[in-house]
């Protein structure tokens, strides 16, 4: 082969099984296990929903991709060698773990499993096994809690616990890789959640103009105050109310009168007169230009008319030229008195003008002259309409609206480069966590991880407890059930002594302590060495086997009685029971009556077997209705029921005997 | 008018489905495609429900590409009837009341 060729890429094989697990027909156990604990563990309430989305995964085995790596580099604010490192260990973590999984299932070498990731395309920049191996092993080896767990081993050794204790096989592998895969991009989904920003366009090469405008607006401001003499504020106001520019001179000039303390003024009644005044001197103007005009026309008719024609078409034409002079003069005359009469009308208005009027008029004359740029001063040098300061200040206040607005512009772009500088910072911020958990998610997996092994382990051991238990129950109840009759397969053998003993242990250290020395002997308790018999002395046993007797005692105290009370009739029926009553000889005094034999209890005895079971006794008599029938029965047939009959009927409903009463009844004495 | 679904009655369809659902998979009686496509679908139109008339639109389409949550649907629209059923008798109380009062 030549040295330049790829390596070969075994196909991969899997098993049967393997197939199965990697889901193409039923869901592995794992996908089933993830369902059940979303559906149970959600703690918002949520988990059928959660398990219909995990369900929607189907049997994937959570892994990651550079897909997921690259949603990284949309952290605008996190540095680029820190993405990096953090892209890197999720990509060489992943890796690993796919190659571990892999190479175990398939059993084949991890440069083939490498070679296959390489050809999927599934990452970019895939770095050599051995780099990748080293990578993953020292992410995880530098996590705490394998610090911890592995405390003072060199990294050998904990690079050897890694792979051959906690990540050894390839359950355990795809259980981190899941838990691993899905904290990841829990993390990495949460920056596409982030609030998009953009930048505002233009703010930085305005910032330097609107400084510029600002300057300039100022300068406006100041040459306003100065020639009107307001202050600085109230002209500010003014082009803050988004006032017309003829309704800003109004204000202007009405608030510069009231800056002379001058209150109540009629301006549009001085604005009238003033400009009247105006008029008065413009048309005063024009009506000397017309006279001017006038003369011209007289001093063309003079020669007109003086000069004589010689032929008769000289003649017309003289005689037409002077009628057109003339009509020239006529108009030129009209005029002048249109313009006289408007001058006449005005003067006499002035005139009728009360005094004070007209010297408020006169003072106010220089102000409006500054802010109207029109000169009424008759006799003065005409000012016309647009004078040098008249102008500057329309000029001033044409521009400065403009100037606030450009200004206002760059002021809102800088508005809106605050809230973008907020939501930067928000966004920083969450970047910034982000990064936190994506750099705490692999030991926090680990951590998950462990605390499920433990789990398991915690599960084991209750499990193999209880089995254990179990055990030592079974044992119990099978000595228990051949102790006092038992059936060698032909018949049935009743251990009288046993049943005499262990009725005995009742009445002689009471119900209580005499049924906990029965399951003692039951068990078989043993003094430490394990040789001798300790069963029916109680100072004798340690913690453990008081604690094993009372645990099985709290479980079958209603079989041991059942089987101890049930046993003692059925042995006494058997062959044992017989009645004697001995009177003395010639005498009907009786000298004795009573059963012998091994089990025989005495009246004595009974009382006291009765007063130790009284309440359960009572309490299984009155619940049967069959007792209760037993009861009646024997009443009607004269028999009162003492304590011993009550006793057996006891024993009886234990037994589930009671039917057979009846044939009981008639052996039973009277009592 | 079809009464709305509130956030906790979806909660409990979204408990049932998912309950039944996942029975059917760990007796191995759907697969792991099917349960995906399932999944997809439940989720897809549970997102869009808003009261028991679509409810059971969606669960009648549901039980026919999957059958075994007919009886769902059965129970559901069964529900529906008897509340539909208890409104007629409860209008026509009110109109017998006010013919004869």
């Amino acid at each position: 082969m030549p040295e330049s060729a790829s390596p070969e890429i075994k196909a991969t094989k899997f098993k049967p099984q393997q197939v199965i697990e990697f889901g193409q027909e039923s869901p592995t156990d794992q996908t089933l296990k993830d369902l059940h604990k979303i559906r149970q563990e959600d703690q918002k309430g949520e988990g059928a929903t959660k398990g219909f989305e995990r369900l929607k995964m189907g049997n994937k085995e959570a892994s990651l991709s550079q897909a997921d790596i690259e949603k990284i580099d949309n952290l605008m604010g996190v540095k680029e060698a820190i993405r990096e490192e953090i892209k890197g260990e999720i990509r060489d973590v992943d890796i690993f773990l796919e190659v571990a999984i892999r190479s175990q299932r398939e059993n084949v070498g991890e440069q083939v499993i490498l070679n296959e990731i390489k050809k999927s395309g599934k990452w970019k920049d895939i770095p050599s096994l051995s780099e990748i191996n080293r990578n993953a092993l020292k992410a995880m080896r530098e996590s705490p809690v394998i610090r911890a767990y592995l405390t003072g081993s060199s990294d050998t050794d904990i690079n050897e616990a890694i792979i051959t204790s906690i990540l050894s096989t390839p359950e355990s592998l795809v259980e981190f890789r899941q838990l691993y895969a899905q904290l990841k991009k829990a993390e990495v989904d949460r920056i596409a959640a982030l609030p998009q920003l953009k930048e505002v366009e233009g703010k930085k090469q305005k910032e330097d103009k609107r400084d510029e405008l600002w300057e300039k607006s100022n300068r406006h401001i100041e040459a306003l105050k100065t020639i009107t003499g307001l202050e600085e504020s109230k002209i500010v106001d003014l082009f803050n109310q988004d006032l017309e520019q003829a309704q800003i001179i109004e204000q202007i000039f009405q608030q510069a009168l009231e800056g002379q303390n001058v209150q109540g003024v009629d301006i549009s009644g001085i604005k009238k007169t003033i400009q009247s005044e105006v008029t008065i001197k413009s048309l005063g103007d024009e009506i000397r230009l017309i006279d001017d005009s006038i003369d011209g026309i007289n001093e063309r008719l003079a020669t007109a008319e003086s000069t004589s024609a010689t032929t008769k078409t000289g003649k017309t034409e003289r005689t037409n030229q002077i009628k057109a002079i003339k009509a020239e003069k006529e108009r030129a005359e009209a005029k002048r008195a249109n313009k006289q009469k408007t001058v006449d009308r005005l003067n006499k208005e002035f005139l009728d003008l009360t005094d004070e009027f007209k010297t408020k008029i006169s003072s106010y004359k220089d102000i409006y002259k500054k802010i109207f740029g029109q000169e009424a001063a008759p006799g003065e040098e005409q000012i016309n309409a647009r004078a040098l300061v008249p102008v500057h200040i329309q000029k001033l206040i044409e521009d400065l609206p403009k100037l606030r607005k450009e200004i206002k512009d760059i002021e809102d772009l800088e508005t809106a480069d605050k809230e973008y500088q907020k939501q930067l910072g928000q966004r920083k911020f969450e970047e910034e966590d982000i990064i936190r958990q994506l750099k705490t998610v692999l030991n926090d997996s680990l951590i998950d991880f462990l605390v499920k092994r433990v789990d398991t382990m915690n599960e084991l051991d209750i499990k193999r407890q209880t089995n254990e238990k179990d055990e030592r129950f079974k044992k119990y109840d099978k000595d228990a059930n051949k102790r006092y009759i038992e059936f060698d397969g032909k018949k049935h053998i009743h251990y009288r002594t046993k049943i005499r003993s262990d009725i005995d242990a009742i009445l002689k250290y009471g119900k209580d302590d005499g049924e906990l020395i029965i399951v003692a002997r039951i068990l078989d308790i043993k003094d430490a060495a394990g040789t001798a018999s300790i069963s029916d002395d109680m100072t004798k046993w340690s913690e453990d086997q008081m604690a094993e007797v009372k645990k099985i005692h709290d479980q079958r105290a209603g079989e041991l009685r059942k089987n101890l009370f049930g046993s003692y009739y059925k042995s006494r029926l058997t062959g044992e029971r017989s009645w004697f009553k001995i009177g003395k000889p010639f005498t009907k005094d009786i000298l004795f009556e009573g059963t012998l034999g091994s089990l025989a209890l005495n009246d004595a005895q009974f009382e006291n077997l009765a007063g130790q079971y009284g309440t359960e006794m009572e309490a299984a008599i009155s619940s049967s209705k069959q007792a209760q029938e037993v009861l009646k029965g024997l009443k009607e047939k004269g028999i009162n029921p003492n304590i011993n009959m009550k006793w057996l009927l006891y024993i009886l409903i234990a037994l589930g005997l009671i039917v057979g009463i009846p044939a009981i009844i008639s052996v039973v004495k009277p009592g | 008018m079809d009464q709305n679904l509130t956030s906790e009655e979806k909660k409990k369809i979204y408990e049932d489905l998912f309950d039944i659902t996942f029975e059917e998979l760990k007796s191995k009686k759907l697969t792991v495609e099917e349960g995906q496509i399932l999944a997809e679908f439940v989720l897809d139109n549970m997102a869009t429900l808003k009261n028991r008339g679509e409810l059971l639109i969606f669960l009648e389409k549901l039980s026919k590409k999957w059958p075994f949550s007919n009886n769902y649907y059965l129970k559901n629209k069964g529900e529906k009837t008897l509340t539909e059923d208890k409104r007629k008798i409860e209008e026509l109380s009110k109109k017998l009341n006010s013919f004869i009062n």
